[in-house]
């Protein structure tokens, strides 16, 4: 029994071994593709984990201390120092803002605290580091708005979040809301942010963000926005949604010059601020260029330096012509305003000298081609409106020679002013380009005194560089024209006498006066006289006690001048020098048939009238020498023309689908008001509306923004509406008023037919 | 052609050519003190018991050194760039069947055991080279280490690492 028992017992025994021999060699046929014990990671002796790890780079060091124990505490001490983020703490955390770019700046940070931007590592597109000695200056660069969502810091202290200046992260659109989620969990002592026009609108969001960082104080950079404005140039077309910047003007002008904005900015333009983007870019691109040569020095840091001067003064050209530009456009709206606001008998008069007309001759060998001294000719251009009727009319005098200083330019005026004095004008604005004989203390002196001693002369502006001279220009063309066609008729061309009777001969310009004159000497001791900075006034007001003079037009208090006692005299003896000298003339002597018939022009002078079929009217003045004048007209030429002011405003439509809110909204950003449908538009049969069309349009226009005051002029066939019956007023509830009138039938041209549309949607918003 | 036999833990006998035996440092010490190259010991007689080698094992790395034969043994700690070593493709051959497994790394125990340099850098490089752009979960599903790991470990883990330089 006991043997038994004892073989019973090897033969289990046998069995188990057998049983253990089978599954062991199952273990080693399926050895590699069987997952290992963990006791097998657990028991690598330190050396091999030491060989493995040696092999492997940071990150993937420390995603093995995720597997096990035991690696994580052999693969700890091969691990630098670890920093907990509440010790992070930094002095200035430094913001700028790239296209699709955030730029970080951590300036001076200890060694210690500089591997807290370690892990930015993974989330940026680009971090560098900058060792200057004792510190250490790291910068990141990511790409924002972000990919995915991440936070640069946790628990992290920031004594100062500085959004830079340079290239300032705005707070508009959704930064702020990329910029929270980037500084989760970070506290900040300070901020500074910094607003422009556009990102005002979006102040609401500010304090949610504040909160998010538990920042203490915030500090507001608007002198961006203090000083920033866009203006809208009254001209339609292609420049209508221009708006420019105006801040380069007023950057550094005194307070008397400068102007609170009383209105909502809440306009751009997309070219204007491509252009900033654009220079921002390469800029940061050069700041970038800074870092990398500091950093590697691998970069010609002399050429670097002269590339940013280049970059530096190429921007502030670009920003001078942006600023010409506005002020152009200042200029301009300031002349379409005084234009709309022109009363019966005031005019607004531009003056410039045309370019010189050199003696041409029918036949002319080449020989005298060369060598020619030109004649003056000094167009005054006027309009006016007189009898409520608007008038162009153009002045122009005629010199043998001229040396075109403040002194002849005083004398033309005075004799222009007569002139429309005697037609009717009582009022006068004046403007003229920037030449030195129109920018003088001695021109504003005598100018003065003219307002005092005849007619009103109220203003004097003036026009930038190419800009604002066009009436005068266009005048001239007409002159020049003239003059082409007079030679060739087979008449010379050679001297004053010849261009006046050029301009005279056979039907002259409509709207234009001629005069040829003969300028006396003026005296040359006369007091010289001088205005502060003259050279940076744009706009001179007249008043009854001195002057007024603004740097641009309408903006600021002005900067009062009133002591022109020494300029007071100076018209009067320049009168009695011009007389007693009259007959020394500085020119050429007219010949003596002009001489003959030459008299002065003068206030009780008859005029010849004559109506012609055109409603045209002609003046003729003939005048002779008088020594009691310093300016002689010898003869004169009035021809007068109508013609209907243009309005800035208006904008011609070609199609009726352009007609929708969207457009119209842009147009009412632009400034435009008027809106007029062409009849050459009517007569191609594009616009006829049915009823329910016109009632389409007016819910299209009912959206727009809210207070305005449009008035729509459409000229177009309405079917199904009885002349003259359509009223239409919206309900009250929607606190809208529209109004529309169809007048009668109504025919624009010739062949062509249509209505009259008058839309009115009112401004005020009802209680 | 003088054969020394190897011992295995699990007594197994392996006859393994003297010339071989040079990329081992710990065998090559053996031999230096027993006197086995002596022309009067009978080195057959003489087996080096390897208690900490299996004879799988063993086998493997006498594979790996017979194909080694004749390559330049390093002397000193190893100063190479890790970065540009490359385990060149009979070697990774010879891996590839053992990893994520644990002969790959018993090979990788006995070649630093018996001290094999050039085994013991290509071994550790080819585990390291599984590790490379992957997780600590994904090395444990590959390795088939179970989570030791509680959450809270876990986080503690990933927040250090993120402050980690």
């Amino acid at each position: 029994m006991q043997i038994q028992l004892i073989l019973l017992f090897h033969l289990i025994h046998l069995i188990r071994l057998i049983f253990i021999l089978a599954l062991s060699s199952l273990a080693e046929r399926f050895a590699p593709l069987s997952p290992p014990s963990p006791l097998v990671m657990e028991r690598l002796p330190a050396e091999v984990v030491e060989g493995i790890i040696a092999h492997l780079t940071k990150d993937e060091r420390l995603a093995l201390r995720t597997v096990c124990h035991r690696l994580n505490t052999l693969i700890l001490p091969r691990l630098p120092v670890l920093w907990p983020p509440e010790q992070a703490h930094f002095s200035v955390l430094k913001l700028q803002k790239l296209p699709d770019t955030l730029h970080i700046s951590l300036p001076a940070l200890s060694p210690p605290m500089a591997q807290h931007l370690v892990p930015l590592t993974t989330h940026a597109t680009r971090t560098w580091k900058r060792w200057n000695g004792e510190k250490i200056d790291c910068f990141s660069t990511f790409s924002f708005p972000s990919s995915g969502a991440f936070s640069l810091f946790e628990k992290a202290t920031i004594d100062h979040l500085e959004v830079a200046k340079l290239l300032p992260l705005y707070v508009e659109g959704g930064n702020l809301q990329q910029l929270q989620q980037l500084l989760q969990g970070c506290t900040v002592d300070r901020t500074t942010l910094v607003f422009d026009h556009q990102t005002m609108r979006n102040l609401h969001a500010i304090p949610s963000f504040l909160r998010s960082i538990s920042c203490r104080s915030v500090e507001f950079i608007l002198e961006r926005t203090d000083q920033y404005d866009m203006l809208a140039p009254y001209s339609s077309g292609s420049n209508s949604r221009h708006f420019l910047d105006f801040r380069p003007i007023l950057s550094s002008l005194s307070p008397s010059f400068k102007k609170v904005c009383d209105h909502e900015h809440d306009t751009h333009c997309e070219e204007c601020r491509e252009v900033k983007r654009v220079l921002q870019i390469l800029n940061g691109k050069l700041l970038e260029a800074h870092t990398v040569s500091d950093a590697d020095g691998k970069t010609d840091r002399f050429l670097l330096e002269r590339m940013c001067g280049m970059a530096e003064k190429s921007t502030r050209y670009i920003e001078a012509f942006q600023a010409h530009v506005v002020r152009a456009v200042v200029s301009d709206n300031e002349k379409g305003r005084i234009q709309a606001a022109l009363k019966d008998g005031e005019a607004l008069v531009t003056a410039d000298w045309a370019q010189k007309v050199l003696p041409q001759k029918a036949i002319e060998a080449q020989s005298g081609y060369f060598g020619k001294s030109g004649m003056s000719v000094h167009i005054t251009h006027c309009y006016a409106k007189i009898n409520n009727q608007v008038y162009h009319h153009a002045l122009h005098h005629i010199f043998e020679s001229s040396k075109q200083g403040s002194s002849d330019v005083a004398l033309i005026l005075r004799h222009a002013f007569s002139v429309l004095e005697e037609k009717g004008i009582t009022r006068v604005t004046l403007r003229s380009d920037n030449a030195a004989c129109y920018k003088s203390a001695e021109l504003i002196g005598d100018l003065y005194q003219l307002s005092n001693d005849s007619l009103d002369l109220s203003r004097y502006i003036y026009s930038e560089p190419q800009a604002g001279k066009g009436p005068c220009d266009r005048s001239a063309s007409h002159m020049k024209r003239k003059i082409t066609e007079f030679t060739n008729a087979k008449r010379n061309v050679r001297d004053a006498e010849e261009i006046f009777e050029a301009l005279t001969t056979n039907e002259p310009v409509k709207g234009t006066s001629a005069f040829l004159c003969l300028m006396g000497e003026v005296d040359k001791k006369r007091k010289k006289s001088a205005i502060t900075g003259i050279s940076s006034l744009y706009d001179i007001t007249f008043e009854k006690d001195g002057i007024l003079s603004r740097q641009h037009c309408g903006i600021g208090t002005g900067q009062k001048t009133s002591k022109l006692t020494g300029l007071f005299s100076r018209l009067e003896k320049l009168r009695v020098s011009g007389v007693s000298v009259a007959r020394k003339t500085r020119g050429r002597k007219p010949s003596k048939s002009s001489r003959k018939r030459a008299r002065p022009v003068s206030s009780d002078e008859e005029v010849v009238q004559v109506e012609n079929d055109d409603d045209q009217v002609e003046e003729e003045i003939e005048g002779e020498m008088d020594d009691e004048e310093d300016l002689v007209v010898l003869s004169g030429v009035h021809t007068y023309g109508r013609e209907q002011p243009r309005d800035p405003r208006r904008v011609h439509w070609k199609s009726y689908e352009k007609l929708g809110s969207r457009v119209l909204s842009t147009l009412f950003k632009a400034g435009i008001r008027s809106i007029e449908v062409g009849p050459q538009i009517l007569a191609k049969g594009v616009i006829t509306m049915t009823r329910d069309q016109l009632d389409a349009l007016i819910d299209s226009l009912t959206p727009l923004p809210r207070p305005l005051r449009l008035s729509l002029h459409l000229y177009a066939a309405i079917k199904d509406v009885p002349m003259g019956r359509y009223e239409r007023a919206d309900d009250e509830e929607q606190r809208r008023s529209v109004q529309v009138k169809v007048d009668e039938d109504w025919t624009p041209l010739r062949g062509t037919w249509g209505q009259r549309i008058t839309i009115e949607l009112a401004a005020e918003e009802t209680d | 052609m003088v054969l020394i036999t190897l011992v295995s833990s699990d007594e197994q006998n392996f006859p393994v050519e003297r010339e071989l035996l040079k990329q081992s440092g710990t065998i090559e010490t053996l031999i230096v003190n027993m006197n086995l190259d002596d022309e009067d010991t009978d080195a057959a007689a003489m087996p080096i018991p390897l208690p900490n080698v299996k004879g799988d094992v063993l086998e493997k790395v006498i594979q790996w050194m017979e194909h080694h034969k004749g390559d330049p043994v390093k002397e000193g700690d190893n100063e190479d760039n890790n970065a540009e070593i490359v385990v060149p493709q009979w070697d990774d051959d010879f891996f590839k069947p053992a990893m994520y497994g644990s002969k790959h790394l018993e090979l990788t125990v006995a070649a630093s055991y018996l001290d094999i340099k050039n085994l013991l850098t290509l071994s550790c490089k080819a585990i390291s080279n599984t590790f490379k752009g992957k997780t600590g979960p994904q090395i444990r599903e590959e390795w088939g280490v179970p989570n030791e790991f509680t959450p809270e470990e876990e986080e503690a883990i990933r927040k250090e690492n993120e402050w980690s330089e």
